[in-house]
């Protein structure tokens, strides 16, 4: 690599493709692909929401902003709103017990195991979680306010969009505790430190200087944009090694049987063979691959092209 | 009047001395005589009870009295005499009571007397009233009395007494709320008269003229004939006395009245008070009659005094109306003699002129009734309300008596429309939109007049004393005074003109007081202000005369008329052109202004069958299948430019066209397939769009009551309240189902497609849209479908090899293609955006009305259930919410009719008028403002370049720079005029006189506050 400076986030990359699957440690070009791919998507997201933050005639860029551009992904946008909140009572916590408890803990509630995941919440129920509202919400479709809906104990009852969220949030929970429940202690404190991985926390300057963010927006956003640009940018990560070991693992497969057909070797295995096809960690070609699925998945801006052709623009689609 | 049992208006109509009896015995029992009656004349009443029969009648009729008198305590015959004569002349009077005992119909009434000889009845009135005859004074009999009294006890005045008595009982029995102690322990016994209900019916109803109980509101025009001259008068006696012949429904006999009627000449002495009295008593037939009488004049007792100081123009004018609106009623009711009629109206249209001398005479007779309206002060009440009965009751009763009127339907049409009752002062038949331009104007004319802080400059002219100047500057003076008698002399005819001098009214104050500092400018600006917030709530209206108004009526249905040509051709033809007029309409409950359409449809069929044959493939079946079913029947086009030889129908036409007719029938009773079938789907959306409607109603309440706390003065058009229609898909027109129709019209399908997209819009959450919107989502939405048909098509007609794709292929090859990526998507949709979203609006719209229930009384959340309500202060009294909870007309809405006149869905007062009556209260306390007297000095010549030479030479450099600064139109600025920032600042001088230097020290202590702070900080 000519200038291997320019990626920075080669290891947060590793930890965070190593929680999404990949076993083996993936080389620097792939990491590089992927952290590229993911600085284009900040730069595209942030553009789009600067655009539709100007529509609204605002000149920086609200939390609203960033949600409309995933709005279309229900569960994720439930698990970005389930984190804002937590992210709030965390806040609320740390002003009332005089900064006690540690920054990490949001993370550290999701990399425990389903589990353990009850126990840590409950004391923590009594701070009033803030719902994050969003302005296409039913409740704000009416001139008058719609007053919360109260339980007796005076707390929000929960919502079935949270319970959809809780749904999501559980099935990955349940998958990453069948995969540390063969590990040994120093694996597991591996694994704990890698889900902690993120491209903002604690280093939101080195993410602004980065993405370019100066550059992109006329104001400074603020440390909640830059969050959510944080947990965005681990989903992207995650969904892009979860497609390309899907493509890696398709053409393991067309190999095979390629291989099958032709029968060249490796047809009987022995002893002190090497290590299988198995440990090739992705490449470069697979990201590029899952890149390039992901893009063309939903064209439905061509929709309303067909049968009348015409050049049809498409814009990077947000992951 | 709902609590009044019958059997009592009953016995005071019939006036049955065998009743009476009855209630007089009840008295007896009770000992219920001790307030009225004194002990002698009690022994008497009790004897007369114990007799019974004869001697009781004869005792209260008073003829008698003089007889039981001289049978009983045996006078001497002195008396008698000149007694006899008077009673003799009460006999004729008073129908003479044993006439009425031979006939057995036992209706002895004291008051109703037929007879003209309206002076002779002079005692009548003083037993009616109930009042010893104080008020009328100069009488003969009351001389007779009067001499009697002296040796004996007056038997007409124990007469009247018992009378007078017997009827408070009962009144007291009528009205139990206000009763005197006697009668809440006195409970008379009813059912006693109601026996002799039934029997009594009967003999009524073998009476030539059956008017049990004429409406009450007809004796209010009493007052008015008071003033009318002699001559007119005597006119009118014959009518009078016809009509109250027949209103009583007396069995009198023609050769008695007409002998009568030969006696009255003779003694009239035309004593104008004792004739107000007297006519006013001698038509009433009824006790209730009577009431109202004492009613009007008492009301116009009250209104008096009131009026003299305060002299407000509106309460005359309104009293006047009320006495208006009273007469006309009076007129349509009496209907039965056109002359009377004529003479009411003569008699109204005096009234106007005379209403000062009717007020005066109203007070007299008021203190004359004194007594009697202490006595009925609920039951005149009551009777005030309920002469104000809405029209509906009115032409009720005409409907039943319409055979025995002799008015043409026109005759009554025009009484009806003149006594309207909703019409307020400003409706003019003749003008048309008076009414409301009038209304208004009014409206903000008062609202500027209350608006005292700052009005009370402009309230009336300016005086030439006060500025003498004044009239030389403004040449149109204008005030709200004067506007109120432009108004009042209905010179305006369009807002702009009533506008135009609202506001000369302020543009002359700032003409004239051109200081800026002067305080009339403050005034004048805020009355501006106030004024263009109340302009926009006037109507845009130009008042036209109705022949102008009709004749623009008549110009403008020249565009239907289309569609009304074929009218004559049959009326089959026609029938079904009106069915084309209602042509299909997207019909939500926002989008309202969807534009009617009339599908175009394939002219004569019958001339190109050939043309199924070039149809698409893919529709050939189809189009066949209508041709088989249409071939024959054909439509056409009905233009006016169509030429009339064109008309010419064959019969064969016409027998198909019946044809057509009746299968349209028989489609309009099958299904349309052009609305969604209720199910799946559509129930859901539908139920979700109800349920939308339902939270924007709460909202909607939401605003309004935000608005009253927050805005001054509310407008009860500003109360608008939601109030949605349900939704109703309309179908399609009848012309486009027929069968010789094809399905697929562009027009009719689009219009579909469009309702249906209106549909999806609302349920979205879109409260209201622009046509254009509409219509460029129904193109979008119309596109989509034609892609999909293409793409249906493609796949269908292709291959895959050499198979076929199967069904499942195609419909999801041509989703996919579409943008529906898998099925997913739209079972999600119908999850997520249906189901789900409709159980959160309920969800939404429970909390809502909580929160509104909340809102509304946050002190009856905890005390529910208890009387906490009723605490001091609390507003239950004034609203009359409880009685919803009682189910009991507190305020009588019902009865009085308002509940239907204001729509009324509760039994409390509406919002909007309690607001109002309690803003009107907060206005009364704001402080008027003092007008000052000082007269302001001219104002100087301004200097111009040619008068700077005539100033002092030393002045000339110094203004000719000045002139090179300010110069405005030649002429050189004061400083007051100039605009804020060129104006020379002044230095101020402090009330010492003193011009001190700013004190270092200050600063640095300042300094060194602000660094104490920094350190304390």
């Amino acid at each position: 690599m000519a200038n291997i400076e320019k990626y920075k986030y080669r290891p947060e990359i590793q930890q965070m493709m190593f929680v999404s699957g990949e076993t083996n440690d993936p080389p620097a070009e792939t990491t590089s692909l992927i952290e590229d791919i993911v600085r284009s998507q900040v730069i595209e997201m942030l553009l789009q929401a600067t655009a539709q933050a100007a529509r609204r005639g605002s000149r920086s860029i609200a939390i609203e902003d960033l949600i409309f551009l995933i709005r279309h992904d229900r569960a994720k946008v439930n698990r970005l709103r389930t984190y804002l909140s937590w992210k709030d009572v965390r806040k609320n916590a740390k002003d009332q017990e005089g900064g006690a408890v540690e920054g990490t803990e949001l993370l550290e509630d999701a990399a425990a195991p389903a589990a353990v995941v009850p126990d840590q919440l409950g004391p923590k129920m009594k701070y009033r979680k803030s719902k994050v509202k969003l302005p296409w919400d039913l409740t704000n479709m009416f001139p008058e306010p719609v007053p919360d809906a109260e339980d007796d104990d005076g707390n929000a009852g929960p919502d079935e969009e949270e319970m959809e969220a809780n749904l999501a949030t559980l099935q990955r929970l349940q998958s990453a505790d069948e995969r540390t429940r063969a590990m040994t202690k120093e694996e597991y404190v591996h694994w704990s430190e890698c889900r902690q991985a993120s491209f903002t926390f604690r280093k939101g300057k080195r993410f602004r200087e980065w993405a370019g963010i100066g550059a992109l927006t006329d104001s400074k956003p603020n440390d909640d944009i830059i969050d959510i640009l944080g947990f965005l940018t681990f989903e992207i990560v995650a969904v892009l090694t979860e497609e390309a070991i899907k493509v890696k693992e398709a053409e393991d497969d067309m190999e095979m049987r390629r291989s099958k057909r032709t029968k060249t070797r490796k047809t009987e295995r022995f002893l002190f063979d090497p290590p299988d096809e198995d440990q090739r960690p992705i490449l470069a070609k697979h990201v590029a691959e899952a890149f390039r699925n992901l893009q063309i998945a939903k064209p439905r801006q061509s929709v309303l092209r067909n049968f009348s052709g015409g050049l049809v623009r498409t814009r990077t689609v947000v992951i | 009047m709902a609590a009044q049992p019958p059997p009592l208006a009953k016995l005071w109509s019939s006036g049955d001395s065998d009743r009476l009896l009855l209630l007089a015995r009840q008295i007896e029992d009770h000992e219920a005589w001790r307030p009225h009656l004194n002990s002698e004349e009690h022994s008497i009443f009790a004897k007369a009870i114990a007799t019974g029969g004869d001697d009781w009648s004869r005792l209260i009729s008073t003829s008698s009295a003089q007889q039981m008198h001289a049978n009983e305590a045996s006078s001497n015959d002195n008396s008698t005499e000149p007694l006899a004569d008077t009673q003799d002349e009460e006999n004729r009077q008073q129908s003479q009571p044993p006439a009425n005992e031979i006939s057995g119909s036992s209706l002895h009434t004291p008051q109703p007397s037929p007879t003209p000889t309206s002076e002779s009845i002079t005692p009548a009135p003083i037993v009616t009233n109930g009042v010893a005859a104080s008020g009328s004074s100069g009488s003969q009999s009351e001389a007779e009395t009067g001499k009697d009294k002296e040796r004996h006890i007056d038997y007409v005045a124990l007469a009247m007494k018992i009378r007078y008595m017997l009827y408070e009982q009962s009144v007291d029995y009528l009205f139990a709320t206000t009763s005197h102690p006697v009668s809440t322990a006195f409970d008379i016994d009813f059912s006693a008269f109601a026996e002799d209900d039934l029997e009594e019916n009967k003999r009524d109803n073998s009476e030539p003229s059956p008017v049990e109980k004429p409406p009450p509101a007809r004796h209010v025009d009493e007052d008015d004939y008071d003033d009318d001259d002699g001559q007119e008068e005597e006119d009118q006696q014959p009518d009078k006395s016809e009509t109250t012949e027949k209103d009583t429904a007396f069995n009198e006999s023609d050769n008695k009245f007409k002998s009568k009627l030969e006696d009255k000449p003779a003694d009239s002495p035309n004593k104008p008070e004792s004739k107000s009295l007297s006519r006013s008593c001698s038509r009433t037939g009824t006790p209730q009659k009577r009431s109202d009488e004492s009613d009007t004049k008492v009301a116009d007792g009250i209104i008096t005094p009131a009026d003299t100081p305060a002299a407000s123009e509106e309460k005359q004018n309104d009293d006047a109306m009320l006495k208006f609106e009273k007469n006309s009623i009076y007129q349509t009711l009496d209907v039965e003699n056109e002359r009377l009629i004529k003479f009411c109206m003569r008699s109204k249209n005096s009234q106007y002129l005379d209403q000062d001398g009717n007020l005066r005479q109203g007070n007299e007779a008021a203190n004359a009734n004194s007594n009697a309206a202490n006595g009925l002060g609920k039951l005149s009440q009551v009777n005030f309300g309920a002469a104000n009965l809405s029209l509906k009751h009115l032409l009720a009763v005409i409907d039943d008596k319409r055979q025995q009127l002799s008015f043409s339907d026109i005759e009554l049409r025009n009484l009806i429309s003149e006594v309207r009752k909703n019409r307020s002062k400003w409706a003019s038949e003749d003008r048309v939109g008076q009414e409301e331009l009038y209304e208004a104007a009014e409206k903000v004319v008062l609202e500027l007049r209350a608006y005292t802080e700052h009005s009370t400059a402009f309230l009336n002219k300016v005086n030439k004393r006060d500025a003498p100047s004044y009239f030389n500057v403004i040449k149109n003076p204008m005030d709200l005074g004067t506007v109120m008698k432009k108004l009042k002399a209905l010179q305006y005819r369009s807002k702009t003109e009533f506008v135009d001098d609202l506001m000369l009214i302020w543009n002359n104050c700032l003409e004239f007081n051109t200081d800026p500092q002067h305080y009339l400018r403050k005034h004048a600006i805020a009355m501006k202000k106030k004024t263009l917030l109340l302009i926009p709530l006037i109507p845009e209206i130009t008042i036209k005369s109705k022949a102008e108004a009709e004749s623009e009526e008549y110009t403008i249905p020249a565009m239907p008329r289309d569609m009304s040509v074929d009218a004559d051709d049959s009326e089959d033809g026609d029938s079904i052109v009106a069915n084309h007029r209602a042509s299909s309409r997207v019909h939500t409950g926002s989008k309202k202004a969807q534009p009617g359409y009339t599908p175009h449809h394939p002219l004569m069929r019958r001339d190109d069958e050939s043309q199924s044959q070039n149809g698409s493939s893919v529709f050939e079946k189809q189009e066949e299948e209508n041709e088989v079913v249409s071939k024959g029947s054909f439509e056409y086009d009905v233009t006016p430019t169509v030429p009339e030889t064109l008309w010419n129908v064959s019969e064969r036409l016409q027998i198909l066209e019946n044809e057509q007719f009746e299968t349209a029938i028989d489609i309009a009773a099958t299904e349309s397939p052009f609305i969604a079938s209720k199910s799946g789907l559509t129930t859901r959306m539908d139920a979700n769009l109800a349920t939308l409607q339902q939270i924007r109603k709460v909202c909607s309440k939401f605003a309004v009551i935000k608005r009253m706390q927050q805005q001054a003065h509310l407008y009860s058009a500003q109360l608008k309240a939601y109030n949605p229609e349900d939704l109703v898909e309309k179908d399609v027109d009848m012309e486009s189902r027929l069968p010789g129709h094809s399905d697929l019209s562009r027009e009719v399908a689009e219009a579909c497609m469009q309702r249906s997209v209106a549909k999806v819009a609302m349920h979205t959450g879109y409260e209201d849209c622009q046509m254009l919107a509409m219509e460029g989502l129904t193109a979008l939405a119309g596109d989509f479908m034609e892609r999909l048909g293409r793409t249906l098509c493609l796949y269908m007609e292709s291959c895959r090899g050499v198979q076929r794709y199967s069904m499942e292929d195609v419909v999801l090859q041509t989703l996919y293609e579409n943008g529906v990526y898998d099925l997913g998507g739209l079972e999600s949709y119908y999850r997520d955006d249906i189901e789900r979203f409709g159980v959160k609006l309920k969800d939404v719209h429970e909390r809502m009305n909580m929160s509104l229930a909340d809102y509304l009384r946050p002190a009856l959340a905890s005390t529910n259930g208890n009387d906490a309500q009723f605490d001091d202060g609390s507003q239950e009294f004034i609203t009359g919410a409880f009685s919803d909870d009682i189910g009991e007309d507190f305020f009588g809405f019902k009865e009085l009719g308002l509940d239907e006149e204001f729509g009324l869905s509760s039994m409390s007062v509406p919002l909007h008028l309690l607001h109002s009556r309690l803003h009107a209260n907060s206005n009364i306390q704001a402080t008027p403002t003092v007008q000052s007297t000082v007269e302001l000095a001219p104002p100087f010549e301004p200097l111009t370049r040619e008068t700077i030479e005539m100033q002092i030479g030393l002045m000339h450099e110094f203004l000719i720079s000045r002139f090179e600064r300010y110069e405005r139109d030649g002429v050189l600025l004061e400083d007051e005029a100039l605009p804020p920032k060129q104006r020379n600042q002044r230095p101020k001088l402090p009330p010492s006189g003193k011009i001190s230097v700013v004190k270092k020290r200050s600063s640095e202590n300042s300094f060194a506050d602000s660094n104490k702070k920094k350190k304390k900080v």
